[in-house]
């Protein structure tokens, strides 16, 4: 007998209906009126109280006592129709109310996902799982000259070629002012990760960084400007961050994910629940549907 | 006081870099990289934006910017080719976020009977849809908006939900959301709108909700609330001015929002306010006319000037010239001379003013102004604007602008100090990079230097400043340099715009070319009279830069100066011909548009003046 209690006990079914019993109790508490018979309506203190505080938020001052019986009276007419209006089915062709409804059920849902506070253990899975996206960009610390096609015309290649030889010669790495023709982006770059080299040279540019090595002059590297000559002093690669180094964005993602799987996860164990019956429509085709608005 | 301290400062810190210069420094002192973004952008928050389709609401906009793939309101894929640096939300404050209420049918909305009747056409979609923006942006003009979309309460939760969401979504130094929102003042159809753009977040932001237009249509007042901002909640705001070509001549006017005449008090505020100037975007540039500037090949860009924003009022030729970024510039050197303040010293900027919480502004990759002209086989030939049959059509979209800022870092802070001391440029869409100072002592040869930055602020002050007096005999020198945008077009020409205001009080306009592509000669008169060509071939909608320049740098000397007359400068740089979002689209949908329909453009960017001020 103990067993099968201890075990009653420990049953989600069991916890299930004592929370629903405890919450039916608390809502009659709180919310006042019991409905008792269907015929009667009891307008509890605690209703009246909830009246008074509406009534003071509005006007900013406690209600006169005839106000305070307006209030209720209209209480009581709202309920009186309300119940009405149930009992004759008008919320059942209502968009307004079907809306509502629908958007009730939604928030409930989508609220439970976002209101809980993920633990660092939830977090680490979820940044190990996308590491990619959190990933530290790999970083090039390098030095580069800019040669213009317009002042070299023809000997473009040539000239690059010859500066190249020069520039590995002398292993040229400081004022750099000297070489080469001026740009509006500086010779040396520290720190630099792929998108920040990408927004300055172009996609080209900082893609060809990663095949070239360390340690000597090498180009010419084509930019969106001309060409190139690029000395990489040396570059880290890419590394999947610690939690608290990116903690605030995993935080962001997180809850961003979660949300929109809660919108997913109401939805589709209720859909199997329903069998869906779309009958064959004469008129509307899908393509009609896509109609293109001005 | 508060001016002379900012001198002191600036003067310091200068100073500072002389000796700096030559160590290496990772805090830079001065802005060695300029930061892009858009600082007026709407989403589903706006009462218009959510009525014409658009489904998307703040943290989609942020994570589109930042360079993330979203699906748009008409369930298209939508990336930017690299991502912006910052964001400005500019939703209307006018019934904030309501319109997305309104669709969802909150009952506190539905009890009014026109809300109730939005709520029906939006659900309806399609041309129903369209009419209620139609009617929400006249009816704000007439005052007509309904009681209940003012709520303050509900504003207040959906204002501290959006603060919140921008919170979320700024990284200083990464990517940064400014705060800010849209007063829109439309009286009578004609548009003051102002984006109001804050320097703290928001948890000083959060304690009053936005100024909307139903409270006043004055600027004066929306001066007065933001006056009121810093003292009762130490924040720093300023506001952003734009579309004057929608104003019907109010712009820069020479009377108040009242009819009288600007006093020096009115040419304070706004000066204190309002330190740039959006100058270009979706609705139109709003740099120059050709009605105004005859002698200027490159005015009439985009332009629109059928009537004001609701097409209520046909344009007039004399309301030009209070609409104009450029007469606008010259009219405040008229106006100091006669009050002592010049209301209109403002720097330039360009954003999209999109309605799609896609800041888009590339040719080749444009969403449109609102959700309905979203790329589609159709939207060019279908009204962007219908105001009782004037309608402005889609193919007049121009797909502009963003801005540039040269701040120390990207962060809320220093990017709102570059927008306030006007260290920013606008272009209609390229990310060109462009460098204007202005001294006495720039030599031919320091434009061809590599630390042309360092010289420049030096020996000069950047884009925005002021030259001091020139003593005798010296005129001003200008350290210019523009590089092309890394994924964009080459370089047709540099030119430097100069107003002035002669003895007689009467105001002048001179353009020089001052540096141009593929070595074509500048002539005496300043000007270089032959095009640089086209490479575009509109059927295939593609272009190659074998035509004009990388990168274009001259130091430049005035050859016209009088040390007496007050003057400002402004560089404007123009792209090589290349295929406008209409080519585009015509090659995408492989369909025939009008012959009336601009196929080319020549993309531009504008930097903010440097005044003389004898």
């Amino acid at each position: 007998m103990k067993k099968f209690l201890s075990q009653l006990l420990r049953e989600p079914l069991v916890h299930f209906l004592f929370i629903g019993a405890c919450l039916f109790l608390l809502y009659e508490a709180v919310q006042g009126e019991t409905v008792r018979r269907k015929d009667q309506i009891v307008v509890t203190s605690a209703k009246v109280e909830h009246l008074t505080q509406i009534f003071r938020s509005i006007w900013q001052r406690p209600p006169t006592a005839p106000e305070l019986d307006g209030v209720i009276q209209d209480y009581i007419r709202e309920e009186i129709l309300y119940r009405e209006g149930i009992a004759l089915g008008l919320d059942k062709d209502d968009t307004i109310i079907r809306r509502r409804l629908r958007q009730k059920v939604e928030f409930v849902y989508e609220g439970l996902a976002s209101s809980k506070t993920p633990t660092d253990a939830e977090l680490q899975i979820f940044l190990d799982k996308n590491s990619q996206r959190f990933r530290i960009e790999p970083k090039f610390n390098f030095s580069q000259i800019y040669l213009s096609p317009e002042k070299h015309g023809d000997q473009l290649t040539t000239d690059a070629q010859r500066l190249l030889e020069e520039l590995n010669r002398s292993n040229r790495l400081q004022n750099l002012n000297s070489y080469g023709d001026p740009l509006l982006l500086p010779h040396d770059y520290v720190e630099a990760s792929p998108n920040s080299i990408a927004r300055d040279f172009g996609e080209t540019f900082a893609n060809r960084l990663f095949q070239l090595e360390p340690g000597n002059w090498q180009g010419p590297v084509q930019s969106g400007y001309g060409v190139h000559l690029v000395f990489i002093k040396n570059k880290s690669e890419a590394t999947i961050p610690q939690l608290d180094q990116v903690r605030t964005a995993v935080m962001r993602e997180w809850s961003a994910e979660r949300q929109k799987e809660a919108s997913k996860k109401l939805f589709e164990p209720l859909l199997k629940r329903y069998q869906i019956i779309i009958e064959p429509s004469v008129k509307a085709t899908r393509h009609g549907m896509a109609r293109e608005s001005s | 006081m508060k001016i002379k301290a900012s001198r002191i400062a600036l003067v310091l810190f200068l100073f500072g870099n002389l000796f700096q210069a030559s160590s290496i420094s990772s805090q830079p002192k001065y802005p060695t990289r300029v930061y892009w973004g858009d600082t007026h952008l709407h989403t589903s928050q706006s009462l218009d934006a959510r009525a014409l389709g658009d489904t998307l609401g703040p943290e989609a906009a942020f994570r589109f910017a930042r360079g993330e793939e979203v699906v748009s309101a008409t369930g298209q894929r939508a990336k930017l080719s690299r991502p912006l640096d910052f964001l400005v939300i500019a939703d209307h404050s006018e019934a904030f976020g309501m319109m997305d209420e309104i669709v969802k049918g909150n009952p506190q909305l539905m009890s009014d009977p026109t809300t109730r009747r939005w709520h029906d056409m939006i659900r309806a979609g399609g041309e129903e849809s369209f009419k209620v923006a139609g009617e929400i942006i006249q009816g704000l003009g007439l005052g007509k908006t309904p009681e209940i979309m003012k709520n303050p309460k509900i504003i207040r939760n959906l204002w501290n939900n959006y603060l919140a969401i921008a919170e979320k979504m700024n990284d200083p130094n990464q990517f940064t959301a400014l705060l800010g929102y849209e007063w829109t003042s439309n009286n009578k159809g004609n548009n003051l709108h102002r984006v109001v753009i804050f320097r703290d977040g928001a948890d000083k932001v959060g304690k009053f909700i936005p100024f909307s237009s139903l409270d006043s249509e004055n600027p004066e007042d929306l001066w007065k609330v933001l006056a009121a901002y810093e003292k009762n909640y130490g924040v720093q705001v300023l506001a952003i001015p734009h579309n004057g070509n929608l104003s019907n001549g109010r712009m820069f006017a020479l009377a108040d929002f009242l009819g009288n005449p600007l006093t020096r008090k009115y040419a304070e505020n706004r000066a204190r306010w309002e330190p740039i100037y959006e100058v270009t975007q979706i609705k139109g540039d709003g740099e120059a006319h050709k009605f105004l500037s005859p002698n200027d090949e490159f005015a009439s860009y985009e332009i629109w000037d059928k009537g004001n924003l609701d097409l209520s009022e046909k344009k007039k030729p004399e309301m030009l010239q209070f609409e104009y970024a450029r007469e606008g510039l010259k009219t405040g050197l008229k106006l100091q001379e006669k009050l002592g303040t010049n209301p209109f010293k403002v720097g330039m900027i360009g954003s999209t003013d999109s309605h799609t919480s896609l800041a888009t502004a590339d040719e080749d990759n444009f969403f449109g102004k609102h959700s309905g002209k979203e790329p589609s086989a159709h939207r060019w030939d279908n009204p962007v604007l219908d105001f009782g049959g004037v309608k402005i059509l889609g193919w007049e979209m121009a797909a502009s602008g963003y801005a540039a800022v040269w701040s120390t870092a990207n962060t809320r802070e220093a990017l709102w100090d570059a927008m306030k001391r006007k260290e920013v440029y606008g272009t209609t869409g390229p990310r060109m990079t462009v460098r204007f100072f202005g001294g006495y002592d720039f030599k031919t040869q320091e434009s061809g230097s590599q630390e042309l930055a360092m010289i420049g602020y030096s020996k000069g002050v950047p884009m925005g400043g002021d030259l001091r007096k020139a003593s005798p005999g010296k005129s001003p020198t200008f350290l210019i340099a523009a590089l092309k945008d890394p994924m964009g077009a080459n370089l047709d020409r540099v030119q430097v715009i100069k107003g002035w205001l002669d003895q007689k009080g009467e105001v002048h306009e001179k353009i020089y070319d001052v540096a141009v592509s593929d070595g074509r000669p500048i002539e005496s008169d300043g000007r270089c009279k032959k095009p640089v060509g086209s490479t575009v071939n509109v059927k295939n909608a593609t272009y190659t830069n074998s035509i004009g320049d990388p990168e274009l740098r001259i130091v430049w000397k005035d050859p016209d100066f009088n040390p007496a007359l007050k003057a400002f400068y402004y560089v404007r740089v123009i792209e090589i011909p290349t295929p406008r979002w209409t080519a585009y689209d015509a090659k995408r949908y492989g369909i025939k548009m009008a012959a009336d329909v601009p196929m080319t453009t020549q993309e531009r960017g504008y930097t903010s003046p440097i005044w003389y001020n004898p």
